[in-house]
Protein backbone atom coordinates (compact mmCIF):
# COMPACT_ATOMS: atom_id res chain seq x y z
CA UNK A 1 0.00 0.00 0.00
CA UNK A 2 1.38 3.39 -0.96
CA UNK A 3 1.96 6.00 1.73
CA UNK A 4 -0.81 8.54 1.95
CA UNK A 5 -0.96 12.00 3.45
CA UNK A 6 -3.70 14.44 4.40
CA UNK A 7 -3.17 18.19 4.14
CA UNK A 8 -4.98 21.38 4.97
CA UNK A 9 -4.70 24.25 2.53
CA UNK A 10 -5.59 27.49 4.26
CA UNK A 11 -6.36 30.54 2.14
CA UNK A 12 -5.37 33.92 3.55
CA UNK A 13 -8.35 36.23 4.25
CA UNK A 14 -6.92 38.92 1.92
CA UNK A 15 -6.71 36.54 -1.05
CA UNK A 16 -8.96 36.81 -4.11
CA UNK A 17 -9.14 33.03 -4.36
CA UNK A 18 -12.18 31.25 -2.93
CA UNK A 19 -11.98 27.69 -1.54
CA UNK A 20 -14.31 26.56 -4.34
CA UNK A 21 -11.98 28.08 -6.98
CA UNK A 22 -9.07 26.12 -5.57
CA UNK A 23 -11.22 22.98 -5.41
CA UNK A 24 -12.22 23.25 -9.08
CA UNK A 25 -8.66 24.13 -10.07
CA UNK A 26 -7.35 20.89 -8.51
CA UNK A 27 -10.14 18.91 -10.20
CA UNK A 28 -9.24 20.51 -13.54
CA UNK A 29 -5.61 19.45 -13.05
CA UNK A 30 -6.87 15.82 -12.70
CA UNK A 31 -5.18 15.04 -9.42
CA UNK A 32 -6.45 11.75 -7.93
CA UNK A 33 -7.22 13.29 -4.53
CA UNK A 34 -9.98 13.01 -1.99
CA UNK A 35 -11.00 16.61 -1.28
CA UNK A 36 -13.26 18.49 1.07
CA UNK A 37 -14.04 22.18 0.74
CA UNK A 38 -14.15 24.07 4.02
CA UNK A 39 -14.65 27.67 5.13
CA UNK A 40 -10.88 28.31 5.38
CA UNK A 41 -9.68 26.36 2.35
CA UNK A 42 -9.41 22.70 1.49
CA UNK A 43 -8.66 19.39 3.14
CA UNK A 44 -7.08 16.92 0.74
CA UNK A 45 -5.92 13.35 1.04
CA UNK A 46 -3.95 11.24 -1.40
CA UNK A 47 -0.62 9.65 -2.19
CA UNK A 48 2.38 11.61 -0.94
CA UNK A 49 3.87 12.36 -4.36
CA UNK A 50 0.48 13.48 -5.72
CA UNK A 51 0.04 15.83 -2.75
CA UNK A 52 3.53 17.21 -3.41
CA UNK A 53 2.67 17.87 -7.06
CA UNK A 54 -0.62 19.52 -6.04
CA UNK A 55 1.24 21.70 -3.54
CA UNK A 56 3.66 22.85 -6.26
CA UNK A 57 0.75 23.66 -8.61
CA UNK A 58 -1.01 25.60 -5.85
CA UNK A 59 2.16 27.57 -5.07
CA UNK A 60 2.34 28.47 -8.78
CA UNK A 61 -1.20 29.88 -8.59
CA UNK A 62 -0.68 32.01 -5.46
CA UNK A 63 2.31 31.40 -3.25
CA UNK A 64 1.78 34.29 -0.86
CA UNK A 65 -1.81 33.59 0.11
CA UNK A 66 -2.13 29.81 0.32
CA UNK A 67 -0.50 28.02 3.25
CA UNK A 68 -0.50 24.32 4.08
CA UNK A 69 0.26 21.84 6.81
CA UNK A 70 -0.14 18.12 7.37
CA UNK A 71 -3.44 17.04 8.89
CA UNK A 72 -3.86 14.10 11.22
CA UNK A 73 -7.35 12.85 10.37
CA UNK A 74 -8.61 12.07 6.87
CA UNK A 75 -11.23 14.47 5.43
CA UNK A 76 -14.73 13.75 6.72
CA UNK A 77 -13.51 11.45 9.49
CA UNK A 78 -16.42 10.55 11.77
CA UNK A 79 -14.31 10.83 14.93
CA UNK A 80 -13.83 14.59 14.60
CA UNK A 81 -16.49 15.61 12.07
CA UNK A 82 -18.73 18.10 13.88
CA UNK A 83 -21.86 16.69 12.28
CA UNK A 84 -21.35 13.60 14.45
CA UNK A 85 -20.31 15.50 17.56
CA UNK A 86 -23.54 17.41 17.90
CA UNK A 87 -22.28 20.71 16.50
CA UNK A 88 -19.69 23.15 17.79
CA UNK A 89 -16.31 23.86 16.25
CA UNK A 90 -14.21 20.88 15.31
CA UNK A 91 -10.98 20.19 17.19
CA UNK A 92 -8.13 22.43 16.11
CA UNK A 93 -10.47 25.02 14.57
CA UNK A 94 -9.65 27.82 17.05
CA UNK A 95 -5.92 27.57 16.42
CA UNK A 96 -6.35 27.67 12.65
CA UNK A 97 -8.76 30.61 13.06
CA UNK A 98 -6.15 32.49 15.12
CA UNK A 99 -3.26 31.79 12.73
CA UNK A 100 -5.46 32.49 9.72
CA UNK A 101 -5.81 36.13 10.87
CA UNK A 102 -2.00 36.48 10.75
CA UNK A 103 -1.61 35.02 7.25
CA UNK A 104 -1.95 38.38 5.41
CA UNK A 105 1.04 39.70 7.43
CA UNK A 106 3.10 36.56 6.75
CA UNK A 107 2.20 36.65 3.03
CA UNK A 108 3.30 40.30 2.75
CA UNK A 109 6.53 39.50 4.63
CA UNK A 110 7.28 36.59 2.29
CA UNK A 111 6.72 38.83 -0.72
CA UNK A 112 9.07 41.53 0.55
CA UNK A 113 11.66 38.89 1.54
CA UNK A 114 11.64 37.45 -1.97
CA UNK A 115 11.98 40.91 -3.52
CA UNK A 116 14.92 41.69 -1.21
CA UNK A 117 16.62 38.39 -2.07
CA UNK A 118 16.15 39.10 -5.79
CA UNK A 119 17.75 42.53 -5.38
CA UNK A 120 20.69 40.98 -3.56
CA UNK A 121 21.06 38.30 -6.24
CA UNK A 122 20.83 40.72 -9.17
CA UNK A 123 23.11 43.40 -7.62
CA UNK A 124 26.21 43.77 -9.87
CA UNK A 125 29.63 43.23 -8.32
CA UNK A 126 31.31 46.37 -7.07
CA UNK A 127 33.97 47.84 -9.37
CA UNK A 128 37.26 47.82 -7.57
CA UNK A 129 39.57 49.51 -10.00
CA UNK A 130 42.52 51.18 -8.33
CA UNK A 131 42.97 54.71 -9.70
CA UNK A 132 46.17 55.34 -11.64
CA UNK A 133 47.21 58.13 -9.25
CA UNK A 134 47.28 55.68 -6.37
CA UNK A 135 49.39 53.21 -8.34
CA UNK A 136 51.85 55.96 -9.29
CA UNK A 137 52.10 57.08 -5.68
CA UNK A 138 52.74 53.49 -4.52
CA UNK A 139 55.48 53.05 -7.13
CA UNK A 140 57.12 56.29 -6.03
CA UNK A 141 56.99 55.22 -2.43
CA UNK A 142 58.65 51.89 -3.26
CA UNK A 143 61.44 53.65 -5.09
CA UNK B 1 17.16 18.91 8.39
CA UNK B 2 14.43 17.98 10.83
CA UNK B 3 13.13 21.12 12.52
CA UNK B 4 10.88 20.88 15.57
CA UNK B 5 8.26 23.61 15.64
CA UNK B 6 6.51 24.96 18.71
CA UNK B 7 3.46 25.11 18.92
CA UNK B 8 3.73 21.60 17.44
CA UNK B 9 0.59 22.07 15.33
CA UNK B 10 1.45 25.55 14.00
CA UNK B 11 0.34 26.17 10.43
CA UNK B 12 2.59 29.21 9.93
CA UNK B 13 5.80 27.57 11.18
CA UNK B 14 5.15 24.23 9.44
CA UNK B 15 4.54 26.05 6.16
CA UNK B 16 7.57 28.33 6.46
CA UNK B 17 9.93 25.47 7.38
CA UNK B 18 8.71 23.44 4.40
CA UNK B 19 8.89 26.45 2.07
CA UNK B 20 12.52 27.06 3.00
CA UNK B 21 13.47 23.44 2.25
CA UNK B 22 13.48 21.62 5.59
CA UNK B 23 11.29 18.98 7.20
CA UNK B 24 8.99 20.27 9.94
CA UNK B 25 8.44 17.90 12.88
CA UNK B 26 4.75 18.39 13.59
CA UNK B 27 2.48 16.48 15.93
CA UNK B 28 -0.19 15.96 13.25
CA UNK B 29 2.13 13.67 11.31
CA UNK B 30 2.53 11.41 14.35
CA UNK B 31 -1.18 11.45 15.15
CA UNK B 32 -1.98 10.57 11.54
CA UNK B 33 0.09 7.41 11.76
CA UNK B 34 -1.79 6.43 14.92
CA UNK B 35 -5.29 7.09 13.65
CA UNK B 36 -4.83 5.47 10.26
CA UNK B 37 -2.85 2.35 11.19
CA UNK B 38 -5.23 -0.60 11.84
CA UNK B 39 -5.02 -1.78 15.45
CA UNK B 40 -6.94 -3.82 17.94
CA UNK B 41 -9.01 -0.70 18.67
CA UNK B 42 -11.46 0.02 15.91
CA UNK B 43 -11.34 2.86 14.91
CA UNK B 44 -7.71 3.28 16.04
CA UNK B 45 -7.20 5.80 18.87
CA UNK B 46 -4.90 8.82 18.84
CA UNK B 47 -3.34 7.98 22.22
CA UNK B 48 -3.19 4.48 23.68
CA UNK B 49 -1.57 2.77 26.66
CA UNK B 50 1.60 2.43 24.58
CA UNK B 51 2.05 6.22 24.45
CA UNK B 52 1.47 6.53 28.19
CA UNK B 53 4.26 4.01 28.81
CA UNK B 54 6.46 5.75 26.23
CA UNK B 55 5.84 9.05 28.07
CA UNK B 56 7.52 7.63 31.19
CA UNK B 57 10.87 8.16 29.48
CA UNK B 58 10.33 11.92 29.81
CA UNK B 59 8.24 12.38 32.96
CA UNK B 60 7.77 10.75 36.35
CA UNK B 61 5.12 8.09 37.04
CA UNK B 62 3.03 10.40 39.27
CA UNK B 63 2.66 13.00 36.49
CA UNK B 64 -0.93 13.45 35.27
CA UNK B 65 -1.84 11.16 32.37
CA UNK B 66 -2.53 14.19 30.14
CA UNK B 67 1.10 15.28 30.28
CA UNK B 68 2.36 11.70 30.01
CA UNK B 69 0.21 10.98 26.96
CA UNK B 70 1.29 14.21 25.27
CA UNK B 71 4.95 13.53 26.05
CA UNK B 72 4.55 10.02 24.63
CA UNK B 73 3.82 11.65 21.28
CA UNK B 74 5.99 14.79 21.55
CA UNK B 75 9.01 13.16 23.23
CA UNK B 76 10.12 11.07 20.21
CA UNK B 77 9.75 14.19 18.03
CA UNK B 78 12.08 16.11 20.37
CA UNK B 79 14.56 13.20 20.20
CA UNK B 80 14.56 13.41 16.39
CA UNK B 81 14.91 17.21 16.29
CA UNK B 82 18.07 18.65 14.74
CA UNK B 83 16.93 22.25 15.23
CA UNK B 84 13.93 24.02 16.73
CA UNK B 85 11.82 27.12 16.21
CA UNK B 86 9.80 28.28 19.19
CA UNK B 87 7.08 30.91 19.25
CA UNK B 88 7.32 32.60 22.64
CA UNK B 89 3.90 34.24 22.88
CA UNK B 90 1.86 31.24 21.76
CA UNK B 91 -0.94 31.69 24.27
CA UNK B 92 -3.33 30.23 21.75
CA UNK B 93 -1.78 26.77 21.81
CA UNK B 94 -5.17 25.10 21.53
CA UNK B 95 -5.99 21.49 20.82
CA UNK B 96 -3.31 18.87 21.32
CA UNK B 97 -0.88 21.44 22.75
CA UNK B 98 -3.34 23.11 25.11
CA UNK B 99 -1.43 22.05 28.22
CA UNK B 100 0.84 24.60 29.91
CA UNK B 101 2.89 22.06 31.90
CA UNK B 102 3.61 20.00 28.78
CA UNK B 103 4.61 23.16 26.91
CA UNK B 104 7.02 24.16 29.70
CA UNK B 105 8.50 20.65 29.70
CA UNK B 106 8.86 20.60 25.90
CA UNK B 107 10.74 23.93 25.97
CA UNK B 108 12.92 22.64 28.82
CA UNK B 109 13.80 19.40 26.98
CA UNK B 110 14.62 21.35 23.82
CA UNK B 111 16.88 23.63 25.85
CA UNK B 112 18.67 20.59 27.28
CA UNK B 113 19.48 19.30 23.81
CA UNK B 114 22.53 20.66 22.06
CA UNK B 115 20.69 21.94 18.98
CA UNK B 116 20.25 25.40 17.45
CA UNK B 117 17.03 27.05 18.67
CA UNK B 118 15.34 30.13 17.27
CA UNK B 119 12.85 32.03 19.44
CA UNK B 120 10.38 34.31 17.71
CA UNK B 121 7.04 35.95 18.51
CA UNK B 122 3.73 36.07 16.70
CA UNK B 123 3.70 39.30 14.68
CA UNK B 124 1.23 42.11 15.32
CA UNK B 125 2.38 44.53 12.60
CA UNK B 126 3.83 44.21 9.10
CA UNK B 127 7.29 45.20 10.34
CA UNK B 128 7.19 42.51 13.03
CA UNK B 129 6.06 39.94 10.46
CA UNK B 130 8.92 40.88 8.13
CA UNK B 131 11.42 40.60 10.96
CA UNK B 132 9.99 37.20 12.00
CA UNK B 133 10.06 35.75 8.48
CA UNK B 134 13.55 37.16 7.90
CA UNK B 135 14.83 35.59 11.15
CA UNK B 136 13.33 32.20 10.26
CA UNK B 137 14.71 32.41 6.71
CA UNK B 138 18.24 33.28 7.91
CA UNK B 139 18.12 30.60 10.63
CA UNK B 140 17.06 27.87 8.20
CA UNK B 141 19.52 29.01 5.53
CA UNK B 142 22.40 28.83 8.00
CA UNK B 143 21.31 25.32 9.01
CA UNK B 144 21.92 24.02 5.50
CA UNK B 145 25.50 25.34 5.45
Amino acid sequence: MKETEARIFVISPNSNIMPSTLYWYLISQKFPLKMKETCFGLIVEGEKNVIKEALQKIREVDKYHIFSKIRAYPPGDLRICRANRGGGPRTGFHFIEFECQLLPLIGAALKSLEEEEKIVAVKPPEKRIVPIQVIRRLIKECE
Amino acid sequence: MKVFVFPPNSLILADLVERFGHEPLVITKEIREMVTTPEIDSPPLNVTEKELIQGLKYVAIETPSGIRGRMGVLGPLIDQAEAAIIIENADFAFGCSGCTRTNILVKYLLGQKDIPILKVEYPSTEENAEAMVRKIFDFLRNLSK
